[in-house]
């Protein structure tokens, strides 16, 4: 059972707002570039960062966020250059940082509480991290508005934006730097093996609502939100960690609206069969 | 008649395996020009090298006269539909506009009422303004195409540029989408892949076959296949 203070809620429910905005952007760019697992992957190799941030004594939040860069980059480095066959040195690389992280945790004379980095506490969010959450949210929402025409066309057919002379390097390189920083935020608040679930959920929620992009990141960073708030609610109720209360939230919704849509579309085919028969 | 794309001992690998190598031909300005051969033969990377995604090996490609950083603005580009994620939450509308982006970073980019009425005009001339506000995903196989199209021709290119576009076609599909090709050739030169020989030797005014390298370059259909009776 954990203790809550008001000013953790007060924190935990600013962070997240700032990082459902980020998480909503950024969760629908991964989902159409097909990087749900890469961020996946970004947010284990950041382990090895916070390791070494414990074991050499310098702050495990910068050891993070340079190892959630140089993944971030290295791995989008790779998937650029093997494409499908990235796949095997992307789980090496992930498990490998993992392992190193939990060895330099285990080598260091601090007493770490692993759950925290696994499963995320939001209510534990420093005011550097708020601060830090802020800035990046100010950032995406910037690039996002500010490249809105180019990022969707790279998004839709990477290759005929690069015929055109757009440029798609630049674009790639500053999604990886945004996606390797909001995945930081989002270990966060709901730890490294919980990321995947909060980008990737509430973008294909709101995937399946509407068929218009704009639509689509509004709706995402609303389920952000949703979820992330009904999480920190349900957890300051009950004083237990959010992480796992904001994915579980996430998940059975998704399932949920997935099970209605098949159903209805079930219904639709069926109805069209006995009209036709 | 000027010379609308001229590849002059062009060398292609990936890796150390050669996928392209020293072929030079040329296409005329007002051509139909066919680009055929078998699988693994090099059709997809040289349109690859001529639009500058892969990176040459050696010789010289150059369209109307320029490299292509100086020509992009003159080559419309038609990929196959595979290329692009046809789930994608965007319009009809949206994907013919997408072909007026400027290149660069389009930073803060507004379209014009300009472009508005060039997409309007394309999408009416290709019989799809209809479609305007349908999501790509919901459109036939050959209502893609034609979407795709009009986004390459919106630009007023010079060099058309289609990679199998009647691949996964029905024939009414592929049979409409090779009348239309043949009716903007009258204004656009166009070099087009397929692996629908027996209709794009019909349509083409100029074939260029390779494996690799160039194995015949000409407009003699006899002469044609007879080199092939002997491949």
């Amino acid at each position: 059972m954990l203790e809550i203070s008001h000013t953790a809620l007060l924190h935990a429910l600013i962070g997240g707002v700032l990082g459902s905005i980020i998480c909503g952007i950024i969760g629908v760019i991964i989902l159409e570039k097909r990087l749900v697992m890469m961020s996946g992957g970004i947010a284990h190799v950041s382990y090895g960062g916070i390791g070494l941030g414990l074991y050499a004594h310098f702050s495990p939040l910068i050891g993070a966020i340079v190892f959630a860069l140089a993944g971030s980059l290295g791995i989008g480095h790779f998937n650029r250059r093997h494409g499908e066959k990235s796949d095997v040195m992307i789980g090496i690389f992930w498990s490998v940082s993992m392992a190193l992280g939990v060895l330099l945790t285990q080598l260091s004379d601090i007493d770490v509480d692993f759950d925290n980095y696994l499963f995320g506490d939001i209510f534990s969010v420093s005011k550097t991290v708020l601060w830090m959450t802020f800035i990046l949210a100010l950032a995406v929402i910037f690039i996002f508005i500010a490249f809105y025409q180019t990022m969707k066309a790279y998004l839709f057919d990477e290759e005929y934006a690069a015929v055109q002379g757009i440029h798609v390097r630049t674009l790639e390189i500053v999604l990886y730097i945004l996606l390797g920083l909001t995945t930081i935020v989002i270990l966060m608040m709901v730890g490294l093996v919980l990321t995947v679930g909060l980008y990737a959920a509430p973008a294909a929620i709101a995937k399946r609502l509407t068929k218009d992009f704009k639509k689509v990141v509004i709706f995402s960073v609303i389920f952000n939100l949703i979820f992330v708030i009904m999480g920190i609610v349900i957890a300051y109720a009950l004083q237990i960690a959010s992480g796992a209360g904001i994915i579980f939230i996430a998940g059975i919704t998704y399932f949920l609206l997935t099970f209605i849509d098949d159903m209805k579309k079930r219904r639709k085919v069926m109805s069209g069969e006995s009209l036709n028969a | 008649m000027k010379t609308a794309l001229e590849v002059d001992h062009l060398t292609v690998m990936y890796d150390h395996l050669i996928a392209l190598n020293n072929i030079s031909f040329s296409v005329k300005e007002g051509d139909f020009a066919a680009i055929i051969g078998p699988n693994g033969g090099g059709k997809s990377t040289l349109i690859k090298a001529i639009l500058n995604l892969v990176p040459v090996a050696s010789g010289n490609i150059r369209i109307f006269g320029e490299d292509y950083h100086k020509a992009k603005g003159f080559v419309g580009y038609v990929p196959q539909q595979s290329a692009f994620d046809s789930q994608f939450p965007i319009t009809v509308k949206d994907v013919v506009k997408m072909g007026r982006l400027p290149a660069s970073l389009g930073f803060f980019h507004r379209f014009t009422n300009e472009d508005d009425e060039k997409v309007h005009a394309i999408m009416k001339e290709l019989k799809i303004e209809a479609l305007a506000d349908r999501p790509i995903g919901e459109l036939s196989g050959g209502q893609k195409q034609k979407v795709l199209l009009a986004r390459a021709l919106v630009t007023d290119p010079k060099l058309l540029i289609l990679d199998e576009p009647t691949a996964n076609l029905d024939p009414p599909s592929r049979k409409q989408i090779y009348e239309l090709l043949q009716e903007i050739n009258k204004k656009i030169t166009i070099l087009m892949i397929s692996h629908d020989d027996e209709h794009l030797l019909h349509y083409a005014s100029s074939i260029v076959y390779i494996n690799k390298k160039v194995i015949y370059q000409g407009s003699e259909m006899k002469t044609f296949d007879m080199i092939m009776t002997t491949v």
